[in-house]
């Protein structure tokens, strides 16, 4: 009898070896899965006739086949099984070496399993497994069901349905009467066929099982296929002396054919999905990320209109500071002043401001005798502010002399007996009343600003 | 076995367009005028930013310049020459001579020079406004203005005639008028 198990990642394998087998979260359940995923009463997994089949018990999340949900589906062995959230692997395990009782046209679609054993045992208490479709005589060779001996064997590109539920009201074939009929019925042909037919039929069946025998995925299944493909070669010798000497290797369909979905079916359904799909025209197998220049240019584009929120932002509260500040009274009363003051900024870019040496360059062939002499001078205060004074020549009528002698150049310098006398010839404007050197009472006058600069001031000229 | 699933299988082709795929392009394409419009919104935040700059120091300069030049309008202007008798006897200005702006440099008028100058005579309560409107060179004082200034008038009195020799600078808001008392 073959029992199925339940393989889950990380916990011991769940053995199922009764006809039926309710799983889920109730306790009551045959198997009790604690995963909040999983209906109280999930799904049931029945045995019929050598399957398996899982039937989903109307649970919230699901019964779920190799990604594919399901009511009601067949178990292989290899199968992904996931109730809910819980995913398990299905393995079918046959304790008893059986024979894999199988049509041509069920070549290319999954085995469905016979065991002899089971056809023998027992009627199980909870479920009464249907007559086996073909109960092999005990003496004879393991025996392959044959097609209906009207119909031929069907095209080998139609596979089976993925489970076909044995028929239990089929009859059995009449069993064969002789060896030679035992192996034209094993290897689907007439007892009369030719020899070229049982190479073709030798080849073709060969190259499945040995596929088979490559791919199987348990020993006891690889024993029971190698056991197959054993027993057709020997009908095939029965038939055809000398034809299971045949070289396989030079046969076209020998080399097992690697069909991704079946090279390992424990590989996710996803995942094979691709595989399937995976050809030269395929594009270039994407991260699920954009190319990195795609991603490099949105991110500069991200940048760049971060910064203009910001400059944007920033312009908005920029002018409102100008005009805050435009409004400022302090602002008005300075930009006032300014004009009002601006003669006096033009006055000092004249240099009218800045204090000259007073030297007095006499041009006349006689000395001069100044008789008055009046000078504008600037002088910081305590402060630095430019204060404007005066010195005036006849406040100090006693102590003023100054002569030019003829030629000369004097530079003035008073030192009087008061502050207001006395002046170090520093100074922005002068005014001078000299005496006529011919004429005494007549007076010669001369006025010059000599602002930054120590240019004589000319006196005397055409006297 | 069915495979209508779509989970893990590949994507869908993507096209492309010179080595480019279209999202690089539609990338590129934004990358234009969103750079054309951050370089235009960086020059106009620029130059506000230059121009609250600018005022701010413009501000600063005129504080500082404000306070020099005040202390100095407060007594030294360049502004029309007045002079205003303000005793009982008659003034004459015999000489007067004066350093004003012109609105371009420092100029003199000397009137000992100017053969056009007829000296102002100013009677009791009498103002005047000296000026000279002369083709002689440094005689051309029409607007008289005055900066810094020198004159000698005379103060005759029924006994005595006083000779005053005067230097002084325009003292524009404290003194609208030279006065002569």
């Amino acid at each position: 009898m073959a029992i199925l198990k339940l393989h889950r990642h990380g916990a011991p394998p769940l053995a199922l070896d009764r006809d039926r087998v309710l799983v889920g979260r109730d306790p009551a359940c045959d198997v009790v899965i604690d995963d909040k995923s999983v209906s109280r009463r999930h799904a049931a997994i029945e045995r019929r006739g050598s399957g398996f089949v899982v039937v989903d018990q109307g649970s919230a999340n699901g019964s779920f086949v190799n990604g594919e949900q399901v009511s009601e589906a067949a178990l292989y062995d290899g199968q992904e099984l996931r109730l809910g959230m819980v995913p398990f692997r299905v393995e079918i395990e046959s304790e008893v070496e059986g024979t894999i009782l199988m049509s041509a046209g069920d070549l290319g679609a999954p085995a469905t399993m016979m065991m002899p054993s089971q056809a023998a045992a027992p009627a199980a208490p909870a479920y009464a497994p249907p007559p086996p479709a073909y109960a092999p005589p005990p003496a004879a060779p393991p025996a392959y069901a044959p097609p209906p001996a009207a119909a031929p064997p069907p095209a080998y590109a139609a596979p089976a349905p993925a489970y076909a539920p044995p028929e239990p009201a089929q009859a059995p074939p009449p069993a064969p009467a002789s060896p030679r009929d035992e192996a034209a019925a094993l290897l689907g042909l007439s007892a009369h066929a030719s020899p070229a037919e049982v190479k073709a039929r030798l080849a073709e069946m060969s190259a499945d099982l040995e596929m088979r025998v490559a791919n199987a995925r348990t020993p006891n299944l690889k024993a029971t296929y190698q056991k197959n493909l054993d027993d057709v070669k020997r009908a095939a010798e029965l038939l055809a002396p000398g034809m299971a000497n045949v070289d396989a290797m030079d046969l076209p369909s020998v080399q097992p054919t690697v069909v991704p979905d079946e090279m390992d079916i424990s590989i996710p359904a996803p995942v094979r999905a691709a595989l399937v799909h995976l050809d030269e025209s395929a594009p270039e197998r994407s991260s699920g990320l954009p190319a990195l220049s795609t991603t490099v240019l949105s991110f500069t584009i991200m940048i760049l209109v971060a910064v203009c929120a910001y400059f944007s932002l920033s312009k908005g509260k920029i002018t409102k500071e100008i005009r805050a500040n435009a409004a400022l009274p302090e602002y008005k009363l300075e930009e006032d002043n300014a004009r009002k003051f601006a003669p006096m900024d033009t006055l000092e870019k004249a240099g009218a401001l800045k204090n000259g040496t007073l030297k007095l360059c006499n041009k006349s062939g006689q000395n001069l005798q100044v008789l008055w002499l009046g000078a504008i001078y600037g002088q910081p205060d305590k402060d630095g502010n430019l204060q404007i004074k005066s010195y005036n020549s006849q406040f100090c009528p006693d102590e003023f002399k100054l002569t030019v002698p003829a030629g000369g150049q004097v530079p003035v310098r008073l030192q009087g007996s008061s502050e207001l006398c006395t002046w170090d010839g520093q100074g922005l404007f002068a005014s001078l009343i000299l005496q006529h050197p011919q004429n005494p009472d007549r007076s010669v006058y001369v006025a010059r600003p000599f602002h930054s600069s120590d240019a004589c001031v000319e006196v005397g000229e055409g006297l | 076995m069915s495979q209508k699933s779509t989970e893990g299988a590949p994507r869908k082709k993507s096209g492309k367009f010179l080595g480019l795929t279209w999202g690089t392009w539609v990338a590129l394409a934004l990358l234009i005028p969103v750079s054309v419009m951050t370089f235009n919104l960086y020059r106009g935040w620029s130059a506000l930013r230059g121009q609250r700059n600018a005022q701010v120091g413009t501000h600063n300069v005129l504080v500082e310049r404000n306070r020099v030049l005040g202390k100095v309008f407060d007594n030294l202007q360049n502004k029309q020459f007045q002079i205003c008798n303000k005793t009982a006897d008659t003034v004459t200005v015999n000489w007067l001579a004066a350093a004003y702006h012109d609105g371009r440099q420092i100029r003199y008028f000397d009137s000992s020079r100017c053969r056009d100058w007829r000296p102002p005579v100013l009677v009791p309560g009498d103002a005047r406004f000296p000026t000279l409107n002369s083709d002689q060179e440094n005689c051309n004082w029409t607007n008289g203005d005055v900066v810094y200034y020198a004159m000698q008038y005379t103060r005759e009195s029924e006994d005595a005639v006083n000779t005053i020799n005067f230097v002084g600078h325009f003292k524009g808001y404290d003194r609208d008028c030279h006065n002569v008392q």
